[in-house]
């Protein structure tokens, strides 16, 4: 599985571009997972109180997890996820 | 006429023909704030034949480090933006035709606003807008490119109505929290604000030419980092604009403000219900202005304004009488 990361998520996940080392069975397991390695700030921005924040975009392959199964998206070997802010200002 | 255009009819994506396309073309600009003014000044200088620039508000000092068509005289004059835009545009090309709109863009005129266009392009600073004009494109089968920029960082994308997946694929809905990083509380760099104003006009540039060459699926850049990054992204099957075709922000024509006579102030009325934490907003505006709260209220003052915010996320604007100012200010200091 390969995690990437965005925009100002990536400083959150310590100035990583991609994560291909995290093994989680689903998207839950993966962002606390995630949360746990990268402290609070990360889960604050991207996970706060073991939900998905309302300012962030996950796409597993390309497709937005709320067309998925949310949170219990089941994850597999191969999966390309990716983490990425809301831009709305200009 | 095209020898003014001689540097890109040589260039050979465009050519002659190219840049006849564009001279024949129209494209609609929403926002002409920083985002816009890039956008406006490149189409222009590139031959777009008319163009028409829509906007709510007033150029003032602070836009300056940014919008980049705008001049202390604008301020000094007071001048809505799209109005100051066209005349500066009027300087730089005489020959293009082009027109202002002093107006919030919103449900009841989006239609009408949009029916003649080649093109739409995104200059705007909230997403209630870029999900109505996501709605109103699909609707009328016109493309939009969708810009944003925070801080250092920024996104594109191109929405094709039956070629690409829309906004709604990768937004579902506007966020509802009361803690959103707008360009007034983490500030936004002009370099973002011109790249990604830059890449928006390219990429209109592509699409009236119907170039292969579109930009496909998301950019994101981050300037400090000097980063740019492409992702794929999939059309929704279940998506409500772009396959089910429900235009839930075009069908929603309840006013999202309103006058209160004789009080100098305006209600705004967030799109949906909010459960806003007063505390936590109070610890992110303290920053910018005189604030305080209670548990049924916060007020918060600004300049000449004092916008108070109920937990639902109602707001009372005092202060002005001009409805778009007052969801402009919404928009900056209480997000979408």
């Amino acid at each position: 599985m390969v995690v990437k990361f965005f925009a100002h998520i990536r400083k959150l996940a310590g100035n990583t571009k991609e994560r291909t080392d995290v093994k989680a069975k689903s998207l839950y397991e993966l962002l606390d997972k995630l949360s746990k390695d990268y402290g609070n700030e990360f889960q604050s921005k991207v996970f706060p109180n073991n939900t998905i924040s309302d300012e962030v975009i996950i796409l597993v392959n390309g497709t937005h997890i709320s067309h998925l199964n949310g949170l219990n998206t089941k994850l597999k070997a191969g999966d390309v996820v990716c983490i990425f802010p809301m831009i709305f200002g200009g | 006429m095209l020898s003014r255009y001689s540097r890109q009819v040589v260039y050979n994506r465009i050519g002659e023909k190219g840049q006849k396309t564009l001279l024949d073309s129209h494209a609609v600009i929403i926002g002409v704030g920083a985002l816009g003014t890039v956008i406006a000044n490149n189409l222009a200088r590139a031959g777009v034949g008319k163009l028409t620039i829509i906007d709510r508000d007033f150029v003032e000092l602070s836009n300056l480090q940014r919008q980049t068509l705008f001049t202390e005289e604008d301020v000094k004059n007071n001048l809505p933006k799209a109005e100051a835009a066209v005349r500066h545009l009027k300087e730089i090309n005489s020959e293009i035709q082009l027109e202002a709109v002093v107006a919030d863009f919103n449900a009841t005129n989006a239609e009408k606003l949009i029916r003649d266009v080649d093109i739409i392009l995104d200059g705007t600073d909230n997403f209630s807008t870029r999900f109505l004009i996501n709605d109103v494109a699909l609707k009328h089968k016109k493309p939009w490119v969708y810009g944003g920029a925070v801080a250092d960082t920024g996104m594109v994308m191109n929405i094709i109505p039956g070629v690409t997946p829309c906004f709604r694929c990768l937004i579902q809905d506007p966020p509802v929290s009361g803690h959103t990083q707008t360009c007034d509380t983490v500030g936004v760099l002009n370099s973002t604000t011109g790249i990604i104003g830059n890449i928006q006009a390219v990429e209109a540039i592509k699409i009236l030419l119907k170039s292969e060459a579109v930009l496909k699926g998301v950019l994101t850049i981050n300037i400090w980092q000097t980063e740019f990054d492409k992702f794929e992204i999939e059309q929704d099957k279940k998506c409500p604009a772009c396959q089910q075709g429900k235009y839930e922000f075009l069908n929603n024509r309840t006013p999202a403000t309103t006058l209160l006579c004789g009080q100098n102030s305006i209600q705004v009325l967030p799109q949906q219900n909010r459960d806003i934490s007063l505390p936590e907003m109070a610890n992110r505006l303290q920053k910018l202005g005189e604030v305080e709260y209670n548990r049924f209220l916060l007020r918060f003052k600004t300049d000449q304004y004092t916008i108070t915010v109920f937990p639902d996320g109602r707001a009372i604007v005092s202060g002005t009488e001009n409805p778009g100012k007052a969801r402009s200010l919404y928009a900056q200091y209480i997000g979408n």
